[in-house]
């Protein structure tokens, strides 16, 4: 017999790349391209002239990154400590946040509104602004302005400051602003995770409540049964997210010092190699963090 | 005609009854709904509210600062109300505004162009691709998303570079394609409605697909309305992101520049345009603020009115 046409596997497959096709041309120029110039930085020493050359020096540089340099190592271990601290707090604020929110009460708006100012207020431009005075003035103004600054009144800086000329030691006045700096950190932070959490609750299909209410479940049994289940590939979006989002966040420690190396210092080779090692660390952070959610993870269908 | 059917006549439809939808989740969970209602949205409201003073914090003081006099600015410990406010700091910022080298609203267009541009494009192209990695079952489509995650993670600062070559080879320095391509093809929206449109029943397509429905179809009139909710946040997300991007890495002309590049020239330099900087702090949300507001009206339960019943 003659087959006519595709099969349906074929089918399939061929309008599974139509809709694919324009995002694989961007993903290959804005992710395969830097990709591989990167690894070729990596195993090499950049010299910046007009243009830039490349002379391949093996493992030089992750040698560098690991053994030689003495600020990688600390930076990333803050860095790391800062994820596990901060990405639970964020994802257990924001799903909190996110439940409150689903109750249609009036002015409902309003509080979402409001919760999601921070991310508004958190950007790069009002960061950028406070930057510009920073590098014009003096040291000694500098800690008046960041008090000043949009940015800085997230931060307690000017507190500790104050608490500091009242006269109190350091360990005490850090023991008291370290809880409010956090509460800053984790509420600007957690702004887009409420609305992530927040579509996915939406999606729930009422009738699995009203099926719940009738065989009698209170709400307790109703939120761990329903809700939590079936916002299962949520969390996971918002677990993967909060962890890149605290790694690649431009004012963290590493990524600082990754852009001083290669925008200040021109070392691209270094900083292409400490860049790769983070990375790998990511990736595997990920994968098993990934690993452990999907496994629990429940899809209706 | 019998007394019955008059009285039938007569007698007001009856109205059928509301079917009340019950999606309340019962967070204190004392079970009879009446008995807790009172007390649990007491409870709720008080928890949400200082939640909310922590969120709402930040642009009582962004507000506060752009009233203040210059000299107030520099109190020592700095105080969160302005003593005296005055709408000085957003008449320098303006009379600052009209002595820009290229008009104010063509750097205001620029933006708005290029934000718009960039969010529905990256829209567009990213739920396209999201609904072939959520919902199709073809050879390689693991690949593709864990490829998907790796791109989420990968440092801005080797990107720079890359990007910074790939659009002067494809000739895109110095125009609006710099800013708007690179930015459709982030993978973050991506990803938000790939894992968004796995949660959407299989048996709809299914219907779909026996009643006749193209692919196109499919993700058009059905995954699309389904996914709302997560394409909207994306959008809000994008926007956001896209709205407050300098573009100077890859534009030169002045009159291609955006309006964060602008106004972080105007009020940089010396301290007298401290204040300046505090309105601009202001005026700059406004935008992403109407955005978001438009967008959350339109987020609707959409499961609600998906149409399957087990």
């Amino acid at each position: 017999m003659k087959r006519k046409g595709l099969t349906l596997q074929r089918k399939r497959s061929m309008w599974a790349y139509i809709f694919l096709s324009p995002w694989l041309l961007g993903v290959i120029a804005v992710f395969a391209f830097p990709m591989i110039l990167s690894i070729s930085f990596a195993f090499s020493n950049v010299t910046v002239d007009n243009g830039y050359s490349l002379s391949f020096v093996g493992f030089e540089n992750f040698r560098t990154a690991l053994f030689v340099d003495q600020n990688f190592l600390q930076h990333f271990a803050a860095t790391m400590g800062d994820m596990l601290y901060n990405v639970p707090i964020i994802l257990v604020y924001s799903f909190l946040v996110a439940v409150l929110l689903k109750e249609n009460f009036k002015g409902v708006t309003v509080f979402k509104f409001i919760f999601f100012l921070p991310v508004i207020l958190s950007s790069d431009l009002f960061t950028s602004l406070l930057n510009n005075f920073g590098s014009t003035s003096s040291s000694s103004l500098d800690a008046v302005m960041s008090g000043a600054g949009s940015t800085g009144m997230l931060e307690s800086l000017n507190l500790s400051k104050y608490l500091t000329d009242l006269g109190l030691g350091k360990e005490l006045v850090e023991l008291l602003t370290g809880p409010v700096d956090k509460v800053y950190e984790i509420v600007t932070c957690s702004g887009i995770q409420i609305f992530i959490f927040l579509a996915g609750i939406n999606s729930v299909p009422p009738t699995l409540y009203e099926a719940a209410h009738v065989e009698g479940a209170n709400g307790w049994e109703k939120f761990w049964k329903i809700t939590f289940p079936m916002v299962m590939p949520m969390i996971l979006v918002n677990v993967v997210y909060s962890i890149v989002d605290t790694f690649m966040s431009k004012t963290n420690l590493v990524m600082e010092y990754v852009y001083e190396l290669s925008f200040k210092n021109f070392n691209f080779g270094l900083s292409s190699a400490i860049c790769w090692i983070y990375f790998v660390v990511i990736a595997v952070i990920l994968a098993i963090v990934f690993g452990i959610i999907s496994k629990r993870t429940f899809y209706y269908t | 005609m019998s007394v019955k059917q008059l009285a039938a006549r007569f007698r007001l439809p009856r109205k059928e009854k509301k079917q009340r939808v019950h999606r309340r989740v019962d967070l204190i969970g004392t079970g009879s709904r009446r008995n807790r209602k009172a007390y649990g949205d007491v409870m709720m409201l008080v928890l949400i509210g200082i939640m909310a003073a922590f969120s709402f914090f930040p642009l009582l003081m962004a507000v506060n600062m752009s009233l203040k006099p210059i000299h107030e600015l520099f109190y020592y410990p700095p105080k969160i109300f302005a003593e005296n406010p005055t709408l000085d700091n957003f008449r320098m910022l303006f009379s600052l505004m009209q002595n820009t080298r290229v008009s104010f609203f063509r750097y205001a267009f620029n933006t708005l162009f290029i934000s718009i541009g960039a969010t529905l494009g990256h829209v567009f192209l990213a739920s396209m691709a999201a609904y072939p990695l959520a919902k199709m079952k073809i050879p390689g489509i693991k690949t593709l998303n864990q490829m998907v995650m790796l791109s989420l993670m990968f440092v801005p600062a080797v990107t720079d570079v890359a990007n910074y070559l790939t659009v002067s080879w494809l000739g895109w320095l110095d125009t609006y394609w710099a800013c708007i391509v690179p930015a459709m093809g982030a993978s973050l929206g991506l990803f938000i409605m790939r894992n968004y449109m796995t949660t959407i029943p299989d048996t709809l397509l299914e219907a779909a697909t026996i009643d006749g429905c193209s692919n196109y179809g499919i993700y058009w009139k059905i995954i699309m309305p389904m996914a709302r909710p997560a394409w909207l946040t994306v959008t809000i997300l994008m926007f956001q992101q896209v709205w407050n991007m300098d573009n100077t890495n890859y534009v030169y002309s002045e009159a291609l520049k955006t309006l964060p590049y602008a106004l972080s020239q105007i009020t940089s330099g010396a301290l007298v345009r401290m204040g300046a900087a505090q309105a601009v702090g202001v005026l700059m949300m406004i935008v992403p603020a109407v955005v978001f507001l438009v967008n959350q009206t339109k987020i609707i339960d959409t499961m609600a009115s998906s149409g399957i019943k087990e």
